[in-house]
């Protein structure tokens, strides 16, 4: 195998283990809104958040940002839980408003912090910055996708086989994403 | 209340072996929690890699476990190991090794376990340069060692 597909695989094994399930909650929560048929606009925000945390985890490698690590740990699961919560008001259930990219990528900014002790691992210093960087992140892309795929298709079965409606899941995720995440805040409670 | 956050554990180690002046020379990457932990445990010393109260028995140490878990064989042959040594800087170290090896390997045999008696997620990767082609190695615990073709 060639350096690019084992990166890759290390960013895809990654994200579809336990230790990212904020990740995977994040996502499920950010999609609770929309149905199958705008599976697009779903892509288009995950890869806002996929952007977002490339680019601090971009930067943590380059040692730009440096932040008090506990402080993250406690920011990560907020960003669940005010996503959650921002799908329980209008304007976060309007699923033409591009409010969802904007969240998505300002808190992958965040999320991204939470991966960035992983970068100095990746990079070696001898000009292979981005040969393991970009790979890595397009394997993180793909595991992502790849939960948004079986999301979308539970959603699908749920809205279509079982013809309910969409307020009901969103409730339902929301409500779940909301209380584990509140949970990990308190954990992770640093003040 | 200790069961939700996720970790955020990236059990990952990244070697760079590039074949000079008939050996390959390798610089292993991984993280010093890692690897203090797991000689620790072993050992039941207070280890303090890369500080000045570094134990003096850690250089010993660290060669042991990586004659452990570490091995080239070039066509064939295995090659004998040579524990230079450890730079630590923050949370990651870099261990310095060479494997003598007068020709340049055909078929080089990459065995790269470190970790896999600490976590069943580790995943360890090999980048192999020589001359001028690049081969990689993905290793994990299913799949510990495995070929190189130059």
């Amino acid at each position: 195998m060639s350096g690019f597909s084992n990166y890759l695989r290390l960013g895809y094994e990654h994200i579809l283990s336990l230790d990212a399930l904020d990740h995977i909650l994040f996502i499920v929560a950010l999609m609770a809104v929309y149905q199958t048929k705008h599976w697009l606009k779903v892509v288009i925000a995950v890869s806002c958040f996929t952007l977002g945390h490339s680019l601090t985890l971009s930067l943590g490698a380059f040692d730009m940002v440096k932040i008090d690590k506990s402080l993250i740990e406690f920011l990560i699961p907020l960003t669940i839980v005010l996503t959650a919560l921002f799908n329980m008001t209008k304007a976060g259930q309007n699923v033409n408003s591009k409010s969802k990219y904007w969240i998505a990528g300002v808190f992958g900014l965040i999320h991204g912090l939470g991966f960035s002790n992983y970068y100095g691992m990746l990079v070696m210093g001898d000009g292979n910055y981005w040969q393991a960087l970009l790979p890595f992140n397009l394997g993180v892309e793909l595991a992502q996708l790849l939960v948004v795929l079986i999301m979308l298709v539970i959603m699908g079965i749920y809205t279509l086989i079982f013809n309910r409606k969409i307020r009901d899941w969103n409730l339902f995720v929301s409500g779940a994403a909301f209380g584990l995440a509140l949970i990990m805040c308190l954990e992770t409670w640093p003040f | 209340m200790t069961i939700f956050m996720p970790r955020h554990d990236f059990h990952v180690s990244i070697a760079q072996v590039d074949y000079k002046q008939q050996s390959l020379q390798m610089t292993l990457r991984v993280f010093t929690e890692d690897l203090e932990d797991r000689l620790e445990e072993q050992s039941g010393l207070d280890l303090d890699l890369g500080t000045p109260t570094e134990h003096e028995k850690a250089p010993e140490l660290i060669a042991e476990y990586l004659r452990e878990v570490l091995a080239f064989e070039a066509d064939g042959m295995e090659l004998p190991m040579r524990y230079i040594g450890l730079e630590v800087e923050y949370e990651l170290s870099y261990l310095y090794l060479e494997f003598p090896c007068v020709e340049p390997p055909k078929e080089l045999l990459v065995r790269n376990q470190i970790f896999f008696d600490s976590f069943e997620d580790q995943s360890n990767i090999v980048n192999v340069k020589v001359g001028e082609e690049l081969r990689s190695a993905f290793l994990s615990p299913g799949e510990g060692e495995t070929i190189l073709e130059f």
